[in-house]
């Protein structure tokens, strides 16, 4: 995909105005695609263009999970270098220009790799499920070509699926076909499954305010109780009536907001959702967010008392 | 964990009117964190004082419907019918709940009926024999 195509369709709308309102460009209107132009036309912006594809591009509006496989294997996997020899052996240099063109199915197959700084990044493509359409007033079936993404981080091994929940078995069965890794010798540590008090930690090293729950309720009528806070209200926990009813609670979903300051120089805050199954970034991130968060998650999983300094400070709300 | 402490919460919340409640409830009224354990006693009781309900959650966390049993658990796909997630059963997704049976209600009403009759017959006094 061209680099003006990938920020029109990619980059969020707020993410273009940012960098052209920062570099005092004057844009020909306010749609995506002359914020996009505006921005490669003029030298001094265009790295930050390619900046803006490289951290949209594979990110955006996704859930993120994190898997440590067990055993872990080093060999052939133990950093960028060794893996792109490992794939270009396998599949050819095609993997990571043009692409690896396969017949569809409904199993996923890497049709792309990239390095994004020191992971890799695969795309994988799959057939979705087959709908009935219209199709020149006819009704056909039709089932559309999806994409989605796994990263592999090094150091330790960390296999990350972008894709939602219920394809990530097949996905990480995909990722060990391609490593030629039997799924049957491979049990994965799911890093991103959190429990209420690693989740109050995240929160809390992110400084990132509560402000949607869905508890369980443990005794009475009700199943679950879900709430949101009103705009007025940064953080649910700093909140007497919230503590009264959903303290002690088990917790199956919590929205959390924080704020982050992205390398293009735009402030905003970061919406996501925990639940039992992992993480979902409700508003579109960059890579640095999701890398931010991940490696607070590893952070508390290893339970190393890392000082805040050693890592990214988050701004706060 | 204290199978006393349980047995005497029980009841108290029998008196409390108390109902479909979870082992996470039973700890946090006892002060103490070990819901497994709790689990396992309150389902020892299955029957005589307590009914179990097991209750399938769907992804979002709600309770979609209840097994009798949870080692028959069908996974095939069904749509959640609270958020419509489509969703396959997953037999580590089940939370436990509980009731009291009846009689175990009875049980404990009448229990506390005879304790206050026999404060009330203390504190009466008797006539001087004459």
């Amino acid at each position: 995909m061209k680099l003006r195509d990938i920020l029109s369709m990619e980059v969020p709308r707020s993410a273009l105005k940012a960098v052209v309102s920062a570099n005092n460009l004057k844009s020909g209107g306010n749609s995506v695609e002359d914020y996009a132009n505006t921005i490669l036309i003029h030298n001094k912006t265009k790295p930050l263009g390619l900046l803006l594809a490289e951290q949209y591009k594979y990110a955006g509006r996704t859930a993120a999970n994190w898997f440590i496989p067990i055993p872990s294997f080093g060999d052939d996997w133990g950093d960028t270098k060794k893996a792109k020899e490992f794939l270009k052996n396998k599949y050819g240099e095609d993997l990571f220009n043009d692409g690896v063109k396969k017949p569809l199915t409904s199993e996923p197959q890497v049709f792309r790799a990239e390095q994004l700084a020191d992971s890799l990044v695969m795309a994988f493509t799959y057939r979705g499920r087959e709908r009935r359409v219209l199709e020149n007033y006819r009704v056909v079936k039709r089932a559309p070509q999806l994409v989605d993404y796994v990263l592999i981080h090094f150091d330790p091994l960390t296999i990350e699926t972008r894709t939602k929940t219920d394809n990530i078995k097949k996905f990480l069965n995909a990722v060990l076909k391609v490593m030629d890794k039997d799924p049957d010798a491979i049990k994965w540590e799911k890093v991103s499954k959190l429990t209420d008090a690693e989740a109050l930690e995240l929160a809390n090293k992110l400084k990132a305010g509560l402000v949607g729950v869905k508890a369980k309720m443990t005794e009475g009528i009700y199943a679950t109780k879900e709430v949101t806070a009103n705009p007025n209200i940064k953080n649910l926990r700093e909140e007497e009536e919230y503590n009264n009813e959903f303290s002690g609670k088990p917790l199956k979903k919590q929205t959390l907001t924080f704020s982050y300051r992205q390398r293009f120089g735009l402030t905003e805050n970061i919406h996501f959702v925990i639940t039992e199954d992992g993480l979902n970034f409700l508003s579109p991130v960059t890579e640095d967010v999701i890398s931010f968060v991940r490696k607070h998650i590893q952070d508390i999983k290893n339970g190393h008392n890392k000082k805040d300094e050693e890592l990214p400070e988050a701004t706060g709300i | 964990m204290n199978a006393f402490d349980i047995d005497d919460l029980l009841e108290q919340l029998v008196l409390e009117g108390r109902q479909h409640f979870s082992p996470h409830y039973m700890c946090q009224r006892l002060g103490i964190s070990d819901i497994d354990g709790v689990a396992d006693y309150l389902l020892s009781l299955a029957n005589v004082k307590l009914i179990p309900y097991y209750e399938v959650e769907c992804p979002e966390g709600d309770s979609d419907f209840i097994i009798p049993d949870p080692t028959k658990l069908e996974q095939e796909p069904r749509i959640c019918r609270f958020c419509g997630t489509e969703y396959i059963p997953d037999p580590n997704r089940i939370w436990l709940a509980f009731d009291f049976t009846k009689s175990f209600i009875d049980h404990v009403k009448k229990k506390k009926e005879r304790s206050c009759i026999t404060i009330q017959s203390k504190k009466t006094p008797t006539h001087a024999v004459m």
